[in-house]
C-alpha cells in the first residue's frame, strides 16, 4: 500500500524544508568559528594553532557560555590533524566532575598528542591536579576551553559580537527563501535578549522561522 | 571541484508507507575513476531541531572499487522494504526526517556527500 504522490511543487519544497537554524547547521563542527577582524578564516585559525604548539604545554580558550568556545575548538582540530598532531576531544557536560574512563586511551597520550578538554571548568580541584600531573608526566600538549581564566597560557579569548551572529546568518540564511528569512531587527533582538550567547540567540532564530514556515503554510492551505 | 551525486527514487515518488519497498538507483559523475576510495549508499533517519540530535539507518551498503570492476561511477541500484518506524514527522521543536544518502569518499581524505529526502507514512503536524 502506498499513499499519493506530493500533488504540487510546493509540497515537495515543504517537504524539503530545513530549518537553517537547527543543531544539525549551528552545533560546533557544522559551522566554522568567526574571528571578526580576520580577512582570511583560515589563516587567521592556524596562527593560533601555531600560538599553541609554540608554548609547548597547556593552553586555555576563555569566553562566556555561547560565545563560540566548542565552535572554535572544532575549527582547530583540521588544522591540528593537517599539522601531523594526534588530536583527542574530550567533551564534558554539566556537573561532568572526572575526565570519563576511556579504557586504555589516556595511556596512548604522548608528546604527539594534543588533548582538548572542553568544559574544563566542570572537572573537580582533583581531577584537574590530576590531568595536569599526566600532562607533564607523558608530555602531551593539552588545550581547555573554560568559562572563567585558569592557571594556563591564554590561548584565545571568546567574545560574541553582533557582526558575528549577522555574519553566521547570512552565512546559514543563504539558500532560504527571503518571506522565511529573520529580518536584520529580529536578527539584533535575538542578539541583545541573551546578552551575547550566540546559542540561544540562533534558538530564537530557530523559533522565528519555524513560526513563519507555520504562517506560511496555513495561507497556502487556505488558497 | 566536487563530484556529482544523482540519486533516483525508482517509484518516482517522495512519500511511501511503512513496509513499501524502496529502490534507488545512484551515480558519481564529473571525477576520475580512480579518485573514488569508497561509495557508501544508506536509507536512513535523523532528526532535526533545537534540540540534540538522533539518527538511525536501515539500509547500507558500501563499495570500493574491486567491486565494480575498478569504477564506482556507474550506476547502482538497490532496494529496501521500510520499516514500520519512526515516520517522518514534522514538530514545532523536532522533526523526523528520512533521506537516501550517498557519500563518496575520495583520494587525501576528501567527501561529498548527497541527500534525497523522502516521508515515510503520514503524521498530521497540523497541530504544531
Amino acid at each position: 500500500m502506498s499513499s499519493d504522490a506530493p500533488s504540487s511543487s510546493q509540497q515537495i519544497m515543504e517537504n524539503d524544508f530545513h530549518n537553517p537554524f537547527s543543531t544539525r547547521f549551528t552545533r560546533p563542527g557544522a559551522i566554522e568559528y568567526q574571528i571578526a577582524e580576520a580577512e582570511n578564516q583560515r589563516a587567521a585559525l592556524r596562527k593560533i594553532v601555531q600560538q599553541f604548539i609554540a608554548i609547548k604545554s597547556t593552553g586555555q580558550i576563555v569566553g562566556p557560555h555561547g560565545s563560540g568556545k566548542s565552535t572554535l575548538v572544532q575549527s582547530l582540530v583540521p588544522h591540528l590533524r593537517a599539522a601531523q598532531w594526534t588530536v583527542d576531544v574530550i567533551q564534558l557536560r554539566d556537573g561532568q566532575r572526572r575526565l570519563p574512563a576511556i579504557g586504555g586511551e589516556q595511556r596512548c597520550w604522548d608528546a604527539n598528542t594534543v588533548l582538548i578538554v572542553d568544559g574544563y571548568e566542570q572537572l573537580n580541584r582533583w581531577a584537574q591536579y590530576r590531568l595536569g600531573k599526566q600532562q607533564r608526566r607523558q608530555g602531551f600538549r593539552l588545550l581547555v576551553t573554560t568559562h572563567c581564566e585558569v592557571r594556563m597560557r591564554l590561548i584565545w579569548r571568546t567574545v560574541a559580537t553582533e557582526a558575528t551572529l549577522v555574519r553566521i546568518v547570512e552565512q546559514l540564511t543563504a539558500d532560504l527563501s527571503s518571506p522565511l528569512r529573520p529580518s536584520q531587527q529580529q536578527v539584533r533582538d535575538a542578539f541583545s535578549a541573551h546578552d551575547g550567547n550566540l546559542r540561544e540567540a540562533l534558538f530564537d532564530l530557530y523559533d522565528i522561522v519555524s513560526q513563519r514556515r507555520k504562517q506560511l503554510r496555513g495561507s497556502l492551505e487556505q488558497k | 571541484m566536487e563530484p556529482l551525486i544523482s540519486i533516483q527514487i525508482q517509484q518516482d515518488r517522495a512519500r511511501f508507507c511503512p513496509g513499501d519497498e524502496i529502490e534507488c538507483d545512484y551515480q558519481i559523475d564529473a571525477i576520475q575513476a580512480d579518485e573514488i576510495l569508497a561509495v557508501e549508499a544508506s536509507v536512513l533517519w535523523y532528526t532535526e531541531g533545537k534540540g540534540g540530535e538522533d539518527m538511525g539507518v536501515h539500509y547500507f551498503e558500501r563499495r570500493v572499487p574491486a567491486e565494480a570492476q575498478g569504477d564506482l561511477r556507474q550506476w547502482r541500484r538497490f532496494r529496501t522494504k521500510l520499516p514500520n518506524s519512526p515516520l517522518t514527522y514534522e514538530g514545532a521543536i523536532i522533526q523526523v526526517r528520512w533521506c537516501i544518502r550517498v557519500r563518496a569518499i575520495m583520494r587525501q581524505g576528501k567527501q561529498c556527500c548527497f541527500e534525497h529526502p523522502f516521508r515515510l507514512g503520514h503524521v498530521d503536524s497540523s497541530a504544531t
